[in-house]
């Protein structure tokens, strides 16, 4: 596990990295050992579904991705350390890049949204689809990709939102107006997104937030200690009836039942 | 000489390996594609639904387990 926080200290946005418990473990057990184990802060996501497995009768086993989600290399993550390291490398190098298949005269439009410069994006994909040339079927194939992951941005800040994550909705709404801007199809509603962030029915909700998220950075330098989890009551106390103060009395109750 | 170490570097995994639990999750195989949609997005993953949705970056998945 230390290897692969090393690799997406090396990498960051440029790779994921997904932790599947894989011995039946329930999830908020699972999540008190992430806090506990001091691994929260370093980037990583954890899950108790396995989506697949690499068909190893024993722990730990990986399985590497490409980024067109294609099983690259499987196997035990120390006896094939270095192989990990080359190919998630090579992988990462070709960030910014077409997918496989498409035509040089997108490549400047693939770069552009990966840079989160959306609206330019869709302005040189649009210019090639219309061109009635060879090329056009891949851009608008490029279109219909921006589409579901501009879609799926949206969904994970109302997501975020609607579970009290309300900073980090904030920043990413934030962005997506940046990115969108002068974007008939877009802009609108990444506006409308911030401004509800924005106004006076989440002010508090924000507010609330704040003020955990300082919490929960003591959380991840000390693990689920006595002392945080009594910050995390009185918190809850205090915000009642905010989304917030249900997270903190999750969190709380993941330290009672695995306090350090 | 270079059979035995890698041997022995095989029994080494084997003897510190941790057992599983049983079923979930088809086996892949290097050059399947592949894809998945949490029922409960991942613990820090700030709402993921889909791997599909992590596309243009490669994924590693590391199977582990908390006993």
């Amino acid at each position: 596990m230390p290897a692969s926080f090393e690799l997406l200290e090396k990498y960051g946005d440029k790779m994921a990295l997904i932790f599947v418990e894989s011995q039946g473990t329930a999830r908020d057990v699972m999540e008190g050992v992430v806090w506990n184990r001091k691994w929260m802060g370093r980037g990583g996501m954890w899950t108790t579904e396995r989506p697949f497995s690499s068909g190893s009768r024993s722990l730990p086993s990986f399985i590497l991705l490409s980024r067109e989600g294609k099983v690259i290399l499987k196997g035990h993550p120390l006896s094939l350390k270095k192989e990990i390291e080359k190919v998630v490398a090579s992988e990462a190098a070709k960030w910014g890049k077409p997918p496989e298949g498409m035509p040089k005269t997108l490549r400047t439009t693939w770069l552009e949204f990966e840079r989160e410069r959306y609206t330019r994006a869709f302005v040189a994909a649009k210019k090639v689809a219309e061109a009635g040339t060879e090329d056009s079927s891949a851009a608008e194939k490029t279109l219909k990709t921006f589409r579901r992951r501009i879609e799926a941005k949206f969904e994970q800040v109302t997501w975020l939102i609607d579970n009290g994550y309300l900073i980090k909705a904030d920043d990413m709404a934030e962005s997506l107006v940046k990115a969108l801007k002068g974007n008939e199809e877009f802009e609108p509603r990444a506006r409308e997104m911030r401004a509800r962030l924005g106004s006076q029915e989440l002010k508090q909700e924000m507010a609330a937030a704040r003020a955990l998220g300082r919490i929960e950075k003591k959380l991840m330098s000390d693990g689920l200690t006595s002392s945080v989890a009594d910050k995390l009551r009185k918190f809850a106390t205090n915000q009642e009836g905010t989304m917030a103060a249900k997270r903190a009395v999750y969190l709380a109750a993941l330290a009672g039942s695995s306090t350090k | 000489m270079h059979k035995l170490m890698i041997a022995s570097a095989v029994l080494i995994a084997a003897c510190c390996s941790i057992p599983i639990a049983q079923g979930q999750g088809r086996i892949v195989e290097v050059g399947d594609t592949v894809d998945y949609t949490f029922s409960e997005p991942p613990i820090n993953g700030l709402g993921l639904k889909s791997l599909r949705d992590l596309r243009g970056k490669p994924i590693l998945v590391e199977f582990w387990g908390t006993r």
